[in-house]
């Protein structure tokens, strides 16, 4: 059972996921900035909500930081990255269960995966700068495991 | 009163990604869109501009999104504006009935939303086909814009 507070184990796994990403790419199709746009949109926002969530746990306001990991994880989900956004579901549900107890644990978890993701997404968009409309992941993600463990 | 040969859909939603998706999703639709990004300005906007359909998160910053459609429907010059309200917290079968029945949704949607999915609702509410072709007809405006537009039919 996957467990949102460890660390993953196992073959290495990528933050966004690979049909997701394909489908936006198909999405901006006839828009070559479309999918890079997207992701930088996506990073400006998401460092935002990082930052928001981080300063309302410190604060202990913990409607602030369910509305914040609340919004993090619906837009990590469309652009793909599935488990981010787990994290985030889980640490939402927690919040409303347990008034915030155990939150330090997974802003911390929240905060390895989202480096994952934008260091990813940083991958991805030197590619398509590089090479605008190339379907292809690059050769750096050729070859990794994309099952969960 | 809307006009048919320029539809309007208002999309609310505090995530700018969601903005960006459905903005490429539907750059077809042959009419107009405007953005909002909080239930006041959903609300502001709706009286305003009249929109035809309202697509709004229902989970929003200064104003429930549900509590937008309600009010826009309970409302006579926006009683006819189709509502979809779509959601990634309230889902279940108590939700979308609630969305329905108590605050007068028109469309429960379960998030995320694909741009099947929208192109489905626009066919139910506004009874406009997805285009074959994919030329890009849609007009975005801005909120201001789409108010003088309309103000002047």
């Amino acid at each position: 059972m996957f467990d949102e507070t460890q660390p993953m184990k196992g073959p290495a796994r990528l933050a966004l996921d690979r049909d997701s990403i394909a489908s936006l790419r198909e999405l901006g199709e006839d828009d070559p900035s479309f999918f890079s746009d997207l992701l930088a949109v996506y990073i400006q926002q998401s460092d935002l909500l990082v930052a928001r969530a981080s300063e309302a746990l410190a604060a202990s306001d913990i409607d602030e930081w369910s509305r914040a990991v609340h919004s993090l994880g619906g837009s990590s989900r469309n652009i793909g990255a599935l488990h981010l956004a787990a994290v985030c579901t889980a640490a939402e549900k927690l919040a409303h269960a347990s008034n915030g107890a155990g939150s330090f644990v997974l802003i911390n978890r929240l905060k390895i995966e989202y480096e994952a993701v934008k260091k990813e997404i940083h991958m991805l968009r030197a590619v398509e700068i590089r090479h605008p409309g190339n379907r292809e992941f690059p050769p750096l993600f050729q070859g990794i495991d994309l099952k969960e463990v | 009163m809307s006009d048919e040969s320029r539809p309007l859909i208002l999309i609310v939603d505090d995530d700018r990604v969601v903005h960006a998706i459905f903005a490429r999703a539907l750059a077809s639709f042959p009419g107009t869109m405007i953005h909002a990004h909080d239930g006041q300005e959903a609300l502001a906007i709706g009286r305003e501009a009249r929109p035809d359909l309202l697509i709004t998160d229902a989970l929003l910053p200064k104003l429930d999104g549900r509590m937008v459609a309600r009010t826009l429907k309970m409302e006579p010059a926006t009683s006819a504006m189709k509502v979809a309200v779509m959601t990634a917290l309230y889902k279940g079968a108590r939700y979308r009935n609630e969305a329905l029945h108590d605050f007068l949704a028109d469309i429960y949607l379960e998030k995320p939303v694909s741009p099947d999915m929208l192109w489905e609702v626009i066919e139910k509410t506004l009874h406009i086909s997805r285009p074959i072709a994919a030329s890009s007809s849609t007009h975005e405006m801005s909120p201001i814009e789409a108010v003088q537009e309309r103000g002047a039919m």
